[in-house]
């Protein structure tokens, strides 16, 4: 899905002309906008620097038999020497950004100390009497075919980890240093960038990374968007007009680079520069401001979790809690069912972590995509043995997470829920459990909270014909809309053949939530919904006009939805959902919300509707005026 | 010498994380460990022979271990595939 093409853009009114290619020229020089592959958000403007690597040239030679050995000799210190390097590399990662990039560099080690590698060089070594570095060259050759050739473009990007490999390698036989460092503000151009030439160079003030050869799953990229660094890639040979010192934008959200802008191109980019940064400190700012609408309805914004470690970033955007802690990963770290005293330690960390904050933790959920108990296939898991249904079997199990779960509740901020519930019978023998539960640590003397919140997922659809029972029967709801969705539409959303039937805004969803809200309110219990939709910012207002009393999403998006909440009155947002409930098809429920958002939102959605959620690079920059 | 047939279910497939954390469990063991995908057949201790594999989910592998620690090797590695590396 590679594309390359020249965009040009026509203007009626100033100084510049078209060239006899179609080019912009102004000022004597010719702007370029050169369309590639957005691999790092965000907009970049300055000063190219076109970064060369110094290439490692190898000429093969035929050794004598006396230099053999000290040919060995020299491959294995440069093998030390580019050892010693890459582990540096790794701590760095791990220092400046985490244990994710630094796993990049530890797989490049583990290439490095590769024992198939190791033999087959030293065997050639000794037959063919040829020098260490041709060797290694022609070895890289050998995979680059392999690799190239692959189908699944992920593992073509690997060769490029194996190729920094095999050129650190080299370099260190050619006892050749590297400098991978840039004065000044630059953005930064070249034919290709190795994962560490992108961790390297983040430690100078570099603005971005305009490369010609690489993909959007390349290590490099992904290194990229972990430093923030705006970055296009899939140039194709780009780099070769571009000289030190030419003024450029690039544009990380589109996949573009502009060569030697115009003056309203360069006005244009500052100005959106300065929006992205304005959206950025007002979300900021929200933070400490309660969650309410311009006309006092209050609804709480709470994150979805799975890790301890990401309870600081939870607090630092504002959420009122966690609506959904997910505990399976327990599962998954250890292979097996924790033991209660396991989950307690977790679960009363996060309670004291998030202490006045609510928690929600939802017991396992596992099964369907997530994890099946070894030796047992089924022939179709997502209508399988998963969730609450799996509990109720294991009631050993479950009950050792509901003990769990109950101890950490003794400083009140503790909330649970059953996922999967399909009907009264089913949550009726589970209440049955959590009773005698309680009932065992009152006899044990365990201290903890009687009045416990406990609440259900609703994402069976026979579950919202039923909801007027189930909700005598709990405190309050939660609409996992991602399962509701594929269930509703009978849909698997990773089955690219039909992925396009998974439609979040199809009237049927929307009038289930409005169903399943109806029906929790009229029993006195609240409603909230912790599935995708939740925190997708072109629902927030149909949401709220629903009368949603709980959003629980990605903590990353809460300050966006925060802010368009707050700038929304109750009565506006009413009047959007009956629109919106009035409307046949899920197309025209988009648009409408869509139009409706850039109506009322026209600088934060223009961010929004072209940021990460939208399309990658088939964007023409004409569209962007209006916006 | 020890045979298992193995499934991958991790999405990934033997990707960057996997394949490294099989590369370091199977270097843990001193026993030879073999991979064969169809009649391909790489060393289970070489991450860049584990890439080349390209094993994607829903992969069948052959995997042959033999040395003195085979069995606990075996189960060692097995064990990585059945969990679909903590990746599930």
């Amino acid at each position: 899905m590679r594309s390359h093409s020249f965009l040009t853009k026509d203007s009626a009114n100033s100084n510049h002309f078209l060239d006899s290619q179609g080019f912009r020229v102004e000022n004597g020089k010719q702007e370029r906008i050169i369309k590639g592959l957005p691999a790092s958000g965000g907009i970049a403007i300055g000063p190219a620097y076109v970064y060369e690597r110094e290439e490692v040239y190898v000429s093969e030679r035929i050794l004598t038999v006396s230099e053999v050995e000290l040919e060995i000799q020299l491959l294995a210190e440069a093998m030390e020497r580019a050892h010693v390097e890459l582990e540096k590399i790794v701590s760095f990662a791990r220092q400046k950004i985490n244990e994710e990039a630094a796993a990049i560099f530890e797989s490049q080690l583990l290439m490095l100390s590769d024992p198939q590698m190791h033999k087959a060089l030293e065997k050639r070594l000794r037959d063919e009497r040829k020098n260490a570095d041709f060797l290694i060259h022609d070895e890289l050759e050998k995979y680059r075919a392999i690799f190239g050739a692959a189908k699944d473009e992920l593992l073509r990007d690997r060769m490029a980890d194996l190729d920094e490999v095999g050129q650190r390698i080299m370099r260190n036989l050619q006892k050749k240093r590297l400098h991978s460092t840039v004065e000044g503000e630059h953005v930064i151009i070249a034919e290709q960038l190795t994962p560490s030439d992108t961790l390297l160079f983040s430690r100078n003030d570099v603005l971005g990374y305009a490369t010609d050869i690489g993909g959007i799953t390349s290590h490099a990229a992904i290194l990229s968007r972990s430093l923030k660094i705006p970055a296009v890639t899939a140039l194709h040979g780009a780099s070769k007009d571009i000289v030190t010192g030419d003024m450029v934008i690039l544009d990380g959200q589109h996949g573009l680079l502009i060569v030697n802008p115009t003056e309203e191109h360069q006005r244009e980019y500052a100005r959106k520069i300065e929006r992205i940064e304005l959206l950025e400190a007002e979300l900021a700012d929200l933070v400490d401001l309660p969650c309410e609408t311009s006309d006092c309805h209050k609804v709480e914004l709470s994150a979805n979790a799975e890790f301890v470690n990401e309870l600081e970033f939870i607090i630092t955007q504002g959420s009122n809690g966690i609506g959904l802690y997910r505990t399976e990963h327990l599962y998954i770290a250890k292979g097996d069912f924790p033991s209660e005293q396991e989950q307690y330690i977790e679960y009363s960390e996060i309670a004291f972590s998030m202490y006045p904050q609510p928690v929600i933790f939802r017991t396992f959920d596992i099964g369907g995509d997530k994890l099946l108990e070894r030796g047992v296939s089924e022939m179709n898991p997502f209508l399988g043995w998963r969730g609450i249904r799996m509990m109720l079997d294991k009631t050993d199990i479950f009950r050792r997470q509901l003990r769990a779960i109950l101890r950490a509740s003794s400083m009140k901020n503790i909330k649970i829920m059953f996922p999967m519930i399909s009907g009264v019978a089913e949550l009726d023998e589970v209440l049955a459990v959590l009773a005698d539960v309680k009932n065992e640590l009152t006899e044990e003397l365990v201290p903890f909270d009687e009045h416990m919140e406990v609440g259900l997922m609703i994402e069976v659809p026979s579950a919202i014909f039923v909801a007027d029972e189930l909700a005598k029967r709990v405190d309050f709801f939660s609409i996992g809309t991602n399962d509701l969705v594929q269930y509703l539409m009978a849909v698997d959303r990773n089955n690219e053949l039909i992925a396009d039937l998974y439609q979040e805004f199809h009237p049927a969803v929307i009038r289930a939530v409005k169903s399943i809200i109806a029906t929790g309110h009229a029993n006195g219990i609240w409603v909230g919904m912790c599935g995708e939709l939740a925190g997708n910012p072109l629902a927030t207002v149909m949401l709220l006009g629903l009368g949603l009393d709980e959003f629980s999403m990605v903590p990353s998006v809460i300050p966006e939805v925060k802010k368009i909440i707050r700038s929304t009155s109750y009565e506006d947002a009413k009047g959007v959902a009956e629109t919106v409930l009035r409307m046949p098809v899920a197309s025209e429920v988009r648009a409408y919300l869509e139009s409706y958002m850039r109506e009322r939102y026209p600088h934060f959605m223009a961010t929004l509707l072209n940021g990460e959620n939208g399309d990658n690079g088939n964007h023409k920059l004409d569209g962007e005026h209006g916006a | 010498m020890i045979e298992r047939t193995v499934t991958i279910k991790n999405r990934s497939g033997l990707h960057t994380r996997p394949a490294a954390s099989l590369v370091k469990t199977a270097a843990r063991f001193e026993s030879e460990f073999y991979i064969k995908k169809d009649s391909f057949e790489i060393n289970g201790k070489s991450i860049i022979g584990v890439m080349t594999l390209a094993a994607e989910q829903g992969s069948t592998l052959q995997l042959s271990f033999s040395g003195a620690d085979e069995t606990d090797m075996a189960d060692a590695v097995t064990q990585l595939f059945d969990e679909g590396f903590g990746e599930l």
